[in-house]
């Protein structure tokens, strides 16, 4: 059925911009697998200035996916190394799903190779952060009642958070090592708690070579994208099913 | 003759940033419409299960079932992608018609999955127009026809809104719309923002778009507002009906005898700016055009 080849034409010309060029470039252009009559419609559709807008739909699309779920990462990047960075992703890889969280996810693992972690530590810190909420979140997508993930930051959290929130600088977070402990749901209910300070490394093979600081007693550091909001736990019967935690 | 459709007034689309009003200010609107594929997480092809339910997200719809109806309004089926119909997705919305007993169901009459160079779906992400062909009409009526046999309740088509046009078309929409309605067996959502923009970015005269399309197909009208970029009008869900669209929905919603609903339908971030005593503004005045020429709501009978 050449209507395959025609649709697998014209949603390559949405994300290839090669592809679209020979159909400009080249009246007698033919991907194979399409008529004559689908054959001049692409050539038609890849000079019209309506797909222009089109494509910048679809990439809006798989930028709202990242930027509602990577807020942090996305400020410590700044926009345009953001935008630098999708491009090349983008290229890379089609959009294979509807869904945000998996789309992300496969954003985090390009970032990690592209950026220097030794130099970029702010931008590896929110990432981290970031990549261990998606992760949860895909886990309780994919049917778990609970979720769990524990991270090793650079910076101390809350201020880092605070700062990349409220786009300020974060260069100038207090540094150090910090392991944070996350939870998620299945009732959306997230939290994260720094749970130690790690020390140098220590010759006690008990704690594995490492020795723990515990911050006195177990303190919930609830970081700002993790809490959970009022309005989201009305029920339909009118009453305010939780507390507010922000 | 039995209605097609219950007569339910005026529709919300649901979207979870737009909770609180959907609780606090439910007389503002006679049923939800809600697109299931946003509820549910879709493993892909393979996964054990496919689909996996937002227990929170179905929890509050089942809650908002109990007072008032639900319709549904799915993204993800691609009814016109040519090189498959994804059953598992008719199947999952099938088990949802169990549970919600939506009183019709809807989709885009659109593709947003092509089949990519190795042989995996590739998405789009945005519904892109399929030609008014008869070789259309063929390639949907088969699926349509899939999915009344899997979901006993009545199935409707959206025109879609487009930001470019094909050459040598076989049809016009309207006559498009009537045969692909006649010869497939669904029903049309209607929506009246859509055919604003392409009135806006193609000049297609909409009262003669309306005057030519059987109205009598039309169960469900969809209202929104949008956006300017680049020259071109956006269907961005974004805001404000725009009087030219209330203007055509007071001409239309008179000729529409089998009408189940009028739907407004806002993308939940847009919302601050346009800001809830306006929705419910816009709400209000869908109400005074449903009363005028419509019976009282009845969700007794979905």
């Amino acid at each position: 059925m050449t209507a395959i080849g025609f649709q697998s034409a014209l949603a390559r010309m949405m994300v290839d911009v090669e592809f679209r060029e020979a159909f400009r470039q080249d009246a007698r252009f033919d991907p194979g697998d399409v008529t004559h009559i689908e054959r001049d419609r692409l050539g038609s559709v890849a000079n019209d200035p309506g797909l222009d807008i089109t494509i910048t739909l679809y990439h809006a699309w798989r930028l709202t996916k990242v930027l509602s779920l990577m807020p942090l990462t996305c400020r410590a990047l700044g926009e345009e190394r953001v935008a630098d960075h999708l491009r090349t992703f983008w290229a890379a890889n089609p959009a294979r799903s509807l869904y945000f969280v998996g789309e992300c996810l496969a954003f985090c693992e390009h970032l990690e190779s592209a950026i220097d972690a030794r130099d970029e530590t702010v931008v590896r810190d929110a990432l981290t952060y970031e990549r261990a909420r998606l992760e949860m979140r895909r886990e309780i997508a994919h049917g778990a009642a609970e979720a769990r993930r524990t991270v090793r930051l650079t910076h101390e959290p809350s201020a880092l958070v605070n700062r990349l929130t409220t786009r300020q600088p974060a260069d100038d977070v207090q540094c150090g090592r910090y392991e944070l402990a996350g939870r998620l749901t299945s009732g959306n209910d997230e939290r994260w708690e720094v749970v130690g300070i790690p020390q140098e490394p220590s010759p006690d093979p008990a704690t594995g070579g490492v020795e723990w600081q515990t911050i006195g007693s177990r303190r919930t550091t609830t970081l700002l994208s993790a809490k959970k909001s009022r309005n989201s736990r009305r029920s339909p019967a009118g009453r305010s099913t939780g507390t507010a935690t922000s | 003759m039995s209605a097609i459709v219950p007569k339910l007034g005026i529709g919300l689309n649901y979207q979870e940033s737009l909770k609180p009003f959907i609780v606090d200010a439910s007389e503002t609107f006679d049923y939800l419409e809600v697109v299931p594929d946003i509820l549910w997480h879709d493993r892909g092809v393979g996964g054990r299960p496919r689909y996996v339910d937002d227990e929170e997200g179905v929890a509050f719809v089942r809650a908002v079932s109990r007072q008032k109806p639900v319709v549904a309004h799915s993204i993800g089926l691609s009814i016109g992608s040519a090189h498959r119909l994804d059953t598992q997705h008719v199947e999952h919305l099938a088990a949802w018609w169990q549970w919600l007993g939506f009183p019709w169901h809807s989709d885009h009459l659109a593709y947003n999955v092509a089949e990519s160079e190795d042989g995996s779906d590739v998405l789009v992400g945005v519904p892109l127009p399929l030609p008014f062909d008869r070789e259309t009409i063929d390639l949907v009526s088969e699926r349509i026809a899939h999915v009344t046999e899997r979901i006993p309740a009545p199935f409707a088509l959206e025109n879609n809104a487009y930001y470019f046009n094909y050459p040598g078309q076989e049809m016009e929409e309207p006559e498009f719309l009537n045969e692909l309605s006649a010869r497939g067996g669904c029903h049309l959502l209607l929506d009246l923002h859509n055919l604003y923009v392409n009135n806006r970015n193609h000049g297609v005269d909409a009262l003669d778009f309306l005057e030519r399309l059987e109205l009598e197909r039309v169960i469900e009208i969809h209202l929104a507002g949008g956006v300017e970029y680049d020259g071109y009008y956006i269907d961005g869900h974004s805001g404000p009906v725009p009087d030219e669209v209330w203007s055509l929905a007071e001409w239309t919603v008179p000729r529409c005898p089998n009408l189940g609903g009028i739907t407004f339908e806002l993308v939940g971030s847009w919302l601050p700016r346009m800001g809830e005593t306006r929705l419910a503004e816009d709400l209000g005045r869908m109400r005074e055009v449903w009363q005028a020429s419509q019976p009282v709501p009845d969700p007794v009978a979905a």
